[in-house]
């Protein structure tokens, strides 16, 4: 299970209990959602049903002469990349784990003059 | 039968001849030169992860020729750490052949060598990104000792290992055969102590064979002097005096009276606001010719009164289907009529997005191109403007960037084609963003595909520019007067076989102008203007029993200028000076060739570094080439 890391909106696919939200926002959330938040509003990291891809969704405010979107393992190792020029409107892309070790995954979004970074738990 | 294996035979000798020295510099990852010292935000894709971080910083052991003033600092404090390059771009390479390589500083203040897995990955499911599930990843562990100076780390790509289970096993990122791209580029290092190290690496570069470097692998190649790569400009000027452009550009330089060589000016089909094709050259072509230049109209298939894109521009179809043929000889018999040699420019730039002939905005078709751009010619042809040559010009940058945007599958033909063109900016996107690259990073891949795939053309670069900083830019990062002259250096150094250097003397979304600021105009009069290299000049003629196997080189070694002039005319004594840029003259010998080849040493010692001349004479000859002492 991968649990999506939108700072303030949740995924209904895997929407968690009151209690385990509460325990998310408190506890787990300063772990799981590191430094930069700009533009955090408009990213969503989640699994497909079948478990086996990541789906990345992020919204750009405009054109971003150079987006560059990373996903790494614990030990540094590349597990997604895609670098884009001249790139406008939303961006959406889905990759497959289906032969990747469960354990937290790193998400970086590099755009111009932004940079967001998240982690992601791969159950 | 026999002319295929006559062919083919060409072809290998062809190419053969182009790997003779195996040192062709064929892609930059980085060589980070114009960047600000604590820039972390590079251009075009850098990231980082775990326990590294970098930062541009200046070069900790001065500045070089081959590396610059500005260098990467990596700073990794424990454990493991990556520094990495998303690249996803298109690059022929050839693993039998190709070699990455990178300049790497380990200090000896480090307590431990350097452990880095350089990793490239390419684009097997050519999705156009990386996925660990369906593309290689090619990797090779090096180790780096303490070193008082820079190391060039040469990795030859048929050493790499594919690391990954996903993907097809082959290295085979390319432009075409159903390949992908070349995805990023990391180097993963690996603390091999408990203290931190910094490390500094610089020019992450590609090559056929090995580095192309100098004397020392901080020279880039020395300069060969023979041939020659004459001046060209553009400027604005209202229609019909573009004659006027020469002695606004050579009056920019008084003290020394020389000519440029070509006039670029850009003419549409049609500049009244109408959609009739009804625009010819005038006299202003007549006046050049008389005057001794050569005149490049950039001939543009386009409407001035409509947007660019607007449905109402002309496309590649129209042409073909013949609805501009009646203009097309119109225009074909104006040029005939001046009887000289006139240059134009037929829809340049395919490649971009920008222009209504684009492939991308043609079916993304290459062939609907090739069949305008022939048909025109033959238009000429049959109307006896035979003197017309005619120009392919391509575009430093790919918009978009995909496969069927590669400039090779565009080219009209040898028999379509004189000469090959390209335009080099140094310009920033957007614009007011902090971007700058040097020529040589923005120019190789351009001129390598070029002079690889067409060597037997004759090649240009079009159009050039530079902008100036921004006031929101570190001053104290290179400025274009030093782009200028670093821009010169290269020139001759990477791009020997560029035959012409046209500016585009304008102000658009920048200024570009030679002039912009009185110290772009000094660099470029310092450089570029006082040096022959740059003009065509009768003096030289009777020097070399033959131009193009003849030598002649001035680099530095040490305290002395080294000097070869080979294949001379004659064993007729040289008088060989040297003179400071002001023109005092600071030492001179004459020699006698032996076997028509003169070599000696000119004693530097206690010259202040700059750029000097050295003039080289006898009685039928005197040819100046510009020295620089380090």
């Amino acid at each position: 299970m991968i649990y999506f890391l939108k700072t303030n909106q949740l995924n209904n696919q895997n929407k968690p209990t009151l209690f385990f939200y509460l325990i998310f926002i408190l506890v787990l959330s300063p772990l799981l959602s590191s430094a930069q938040q700009s533009d955090g509003n408009a990213i969503k990291i989640y699994s497909d049903s079948s478990h086996q891809n990541i789906q990345i969704d992020y919204e750009p405010q405009g054109m971003v002469y150079n987006l560059l979107v990373q996903v790494s393992d614990s030990s540094g190792r590349t597990i997604f990349l895609d670098n884009r020029y001249k790139f406008s409107g939303s961006y959406q892309k889905s990759f497959d784990m289906k032969n990747q070790k469960k354990g937290i995954y790193f998400v970086q979004i590099i755009g111009d003059d932004k940079h967001i970074n998240k982690k992601i738990e791969l159950k | 039968m026999i002319n295929f294996i006559i062919r083919c035979f060409l072809l290998v000798v062809l190419a053969t001849a182009f790997n003779a020295n195996g040192q062709t510099l064929k892609s930059i990852v980085y060589d980070f030169d114009g960047l600000d010292i604590g820039q972390t935000d590079l251009p075009e894709g850098d990231y980082q992860l775990n326990d590294l971080n970098y930062s541009i910083a200046a070069n900790p052991l001065g500045e070089s020729d081959m590396l610059g003033d500005r260098v990467l600092q990596l700073n990794l404090n424990a454990g493991n750490g990556t520094f990495g390059r998303g690249i996803s771009r298109f690059i022929e390479f050839d693993p039998s052949a190709d070699v990455f390589h990178f300049y790497f500083y380990n200090p000896i203040i480090n307590s431990a060598d350097a452990t880095v897995e350089v990793a490239l990955s390419e684009d097997d499911d050519q999705s156009d990104f990386f996925s660990i599930g369906t593309d290689d990843v090619w990797v090779k562990s090096i180790v780096i000792p303490r070193n008082a100076g820079w190391q060039l780390i040469s990795v030859p790509l048929n050493t790499l290992i594919d690391s990954n289970p996903g993907g097809n096993g082959v290295f085979d990122a390319a432009f075409t055969q159903a390949k992908g791209m070349l995805l990023f580029v990391e180097f993963n290092f690996t603390q091999n102590s408990p203290d931190n190290a910094v490390y500094y690496i610089d020019m992450i570069a590609f090559a056929e064979g090995a580095m192309p470097t100098g004397t020392t692998i901080l020279d880039i190649p020395h300069p060969v002097l023979t041939d020659k790569c004459p001046l060209g400009a553009f400027q604005q000027k209202a229609s019909g005096n573009q004659h006027l452009v020469p002695s606004a550009v050579e009056g920019l330089f008084p003290t020394i009276q020389k000519k440029i060589k070509y006039v670029n000016w850009f003419l549409q089909f049609a500049m009244d606001g109408s959609t009739t094709a009804n625009v010819f050259p005038g006299n202003e072509v007549k006046t050049l010719l008389t005057n001794g230049y050569t005149p490049v109209i950039t001939w543009e298939p386009l409407y001035t009164g409509y947007a660019r894109l607007d449905p109402v521009q002309p496309r590649l179809s129209n042409i073909i289907n013949g609805e501009f043929d009646t203009y097309i000889d119109a225009f074909a018999d104006t040029l005939k009529s001046y009887n000289d040699t006139v240059i134009i420019r037929f829809m340049h730039e395919f490649e971009g997005d920008w222009y209504p002939w684009s492939i991308t905005h043609n079916n993304q078709d290459p062939s609907n191109y090739i069949t305008a751009f022939r048909k025109v010619v033959d238009r000429f042809r049959a109307r006896g403007a035979t003197k017309v040559k005619w120009m392919w010009c391509t575009n430093a940058d790919y918009a978009p960037y995909e496969a069927y945007n590669w400039i090779v599958p565009a080219y009209p033909g040898d028999n379509y084609v004189d000469i090959i063109a390209t335009d080099i900016y140094n310009n920033h996107f957007p614009v007011n963003s902090p971007w700058w690259m040097s020529f040589k990073y923005k120019a190789i891949e351009s001129y390598y595909y070029l002079t690889k795939y067409f060597p037997q053309k004759t090649l240009f670069i079009c159009e050039e520019g530079c902008r100036e900083r921004a006031s929101s830019e570190n001053a104290t990062s290179q400025t274009k007067a030093d782009w200028l002259s670093q821009m010169d250096k290269e020139l001759k150094a990477d791009f020997t076989k560029v035959r012409a250097l046209i500016f585009f003397d304008a102000i658009t979304e920048n200024d570009w102008r030679i002039n912009s600021t009185s110290l772009a105009l000094t660099s470029m009069e310092t450089n570029i203007w006082n040096d022959d290299y740059y003009f065509e000049s009768e003096m030289t003629a009777g020097i070399f029993n033959n131009k193009d196997e003849s030598e002649l080189m001035v680099y530095q070694s040490g305290n002395y200028l080294n000097f070869k002039a080979a294949k001379l005319i004659s064993n007729e004594n040289i008088l060989i000076e040297l003179f400071g840029m002001e023109g005092k003259k600071i030492s001179s010998k004459t020699i006698k060739p032996i076997m028509n080849t003169v070599e000696t040493k000119i004693n530097i010692d206690g010259l202040a570094t700059g750029n000097y001349l050295v003039r080289v004479s006898n009685n039928d000859f005197k040819r100046v080439v510009k020295a620089i002492v380090k």
